[in-house]
């Protein structure tokens, strides 16, 4: 780039994370598995702990559970470990914590979580998924939604971002990461919509 | 797994705060092995940045699904009155602030032109809000003005690639040292070479109005495939065949297509992409004529070929690559 002028060269898309081969093969079924078990994950542990300022990082915990077991070996059924670990965590730290909670063993059957059923078709998780996508930037405050959208739905740049909202790039850059965040806990968690509405 | 060291502190929100702070900086370009090093380090420190990372990274790609939106689903997300709780709360914060910030925001500092230049070697495109779509080749500047009426891009070097969204109340206008192109409707390509103006249309068509110093403007509306060359006021058009005029157009893939052409043209095309130059030494190796497609920045492919083809010598200096009898 010429001093003229600052435009960071786009790329159209980010690339893998380029972690060795050995951990790509837990990070893809990481992704592909574990990650869309977020939303029921979420609810399992609001049953099981009250404490709503605790419920992202157990769920965090969760995630490092499952993902240091898969690198050992990928579990079969996916999500009949995510749930069993999401239990073991949560006794945990009820033994921890000296609290008793009921709710918090509660039965995995009973939630309906244990089992690994055949989910939804290709076409109807599409359609799912754009519309948890739309919901998500609908509950997204103004500034990162217009970046998301300028830059996702129709693929300008950061300078032009920049341009149109009459900011600077660096400004555009945060909106962007901090949508980039937001979009990924809205998209997951439905709650705050069921909540907001009710 | 190891209880939290610490569970008063956020942590899941400080590691998704960090892991959106990379992906928007790998995202955003001119990433760096430094870069990679850093992040590397940053992934190796907990198991909990890589979950974050890739829990933001998918969803980021799933929201690639986002491009099939029609336009009034689009606007409406960015001129959306329907405002979270959230944003109620970061309105009242920024109300709070005072008038000083929302002044910045609201008015964006002076209407003045925007610059975009690449570098040797680099790319990039733009979008402008109409769905217009200008490509930059490499070491190229333009500008775009923001005012009203006639919309204005000055192409003040280098090459560019334009497909326009044509609107006759708003004419698009192309503009390059004396001569300019107004856009009726098309795809075309315009190149700024020291002494000349190229100008080719894929699609639709444009007019071309070159003017030299002094001189009487001249005009020429320019159909699919022609190409035209505007010198100091005189304008000359051609009609190249679809193949050829698109292989101009090969930088686009960051492709380079050469047919018949000599080694010293194919040459000066390799240097305008490149830091390193092919140097062609002796004037009669540098009309030996070569095909073929090759990346842009292959140059020891091209070289090896050249060698094999044509029995040049390669010397490699480092800084530059020799080519010699």
């Amino acid at each position: 780039m010429t001093k003229t002028s600052d435009i960071p060269s786009e790329r159209p898309e980010v690339d893998p994370t380029g972690m060795v081969s050995a951990a790509s093969k837990a990070n893809a079924w990481f992704v592909r598995e574990v990650l869309p078990l977020e939303n029921l994950l979420l609810k399992f542990l609001r049953r099981g702990w009250r404490n709503e300022s605790d419920v992202r990082d157990l769920c965090q915990d969760v995630y490092v559970g499952v993902y240091a077991a898969a690198q050992v070996e990928i579990p079969v059924y996916a999500k009949a470990f995510v749930f069993a670990v999401a239990r073991n965590i949560l006794v945990e730290r009820i033994r921890r914590e000296q609290i008793v909670s009921i709710e918090a063993v509660a039965d995995l059957e009973e939630l309906g979580l244990a089992t690994d059923e055949p989910g939804p078709d290709k076409s109807a998780i599409a359609r799912q998924e754009l519309r948890r996508l739309q919901a998500a930037l609908d509950r997204m405050p103004k500034r990162w939604r217009e970046a998301v959208v300028m830059r996702k739905v129709q693929g300008m740049s950061r300078p032009e971002i920049a341009l149109r909202l009459g900011i600077a790039e660096a400004t555009v850059s945060q909106h962007l990461a901090a949508g980039m965040a937001a979009l990924a806990t809205l998209f997951h968690d439905d709650a705050d919509d069921q909540r907001g509405h009710s | 797994m190891n209880p939290a060291e610490n569970p008063t502190l956020p942590k899941a929100d400080i590691a998704q705060a960090a892991a959106a702070a990379w992906l928007e900086r790998r995202e955003r370009g001119s990433w760096t092995s430094a870069d990679q090093a850093d992040f590397d380090t940053w992934l190796a420190q907990s198991p909990a940045h890589v979950v974050a990372y890739l829990r933001l990274e998918d969803v980021w790609a799933r929201a690639n699904r986002l491009k099939s939106l029609d336009r009034p689903k689009m606007q409406r997300f960015l001129s959306a009155t329907r405002w979270s709780r959230v944003t109620r709360m970061a309105a009242v914060l920024v109300l709070a602030v005072g008038a000083g910030w929302w002044a910045i925001h609201t008015y964006p500092s002076a209407p003045q032109d925007a610059v975009y230049a690449t570098d040797v070697g680099q790319r990039e495109s733009l979008q402008l809000a109409d769905g217009s779509q200008i490509e930059l080749n490499t070491d190229t500047v333009l500008r775009v003005s923001r005012g009203e009426g006639a919309k204005t891009v000055t192409l003040v070097k280098g090459e560019a690639y334009f497909d326009i969204k044509h609107n006759a109340q708003r004419l698009f206008i192309v503009k390059s040292g004396d001569d300019r192109v107004v856009d009726l409707g098309t795809k075309f390509l315009v190149r700024r070479n020291t002494d000349h103006l190229k100008v080719a249309v894929f699609e639709g068509s444009a007019r071309l109005d070159a003017k030299g110093p002094g001189a009487a403007m001249q005009s020429a509306v320019l159909m699919p495939d022609d190409v035209a060359v505007a010198s100091g006021g005189t304008l000359s058009v051609t009609r190249k065949p679809s193949q050829t005029a698109r292989d101009d157009m090969a930088w686009r893939r960051g492709e380079l297509v050469f047919r018949y052409t000599t080694l010293a043209d194919a040459a000066a095309e390799f240097n305008r992409y490149n830091q390193k130059k092919i140097v062609v030494r002796d004037a009669q190796i540098a009309q030996l004529e070569i095909g073929g497609t090759f990346g842009m920045h292959d140059v020891a492919q091209f070289s090896r070929l050249a060698h094999h083809l044509l029995g040049v010598q390669v010397t490699d200096t480092g800084t530059d690559i020799i080519l010699s009898r």
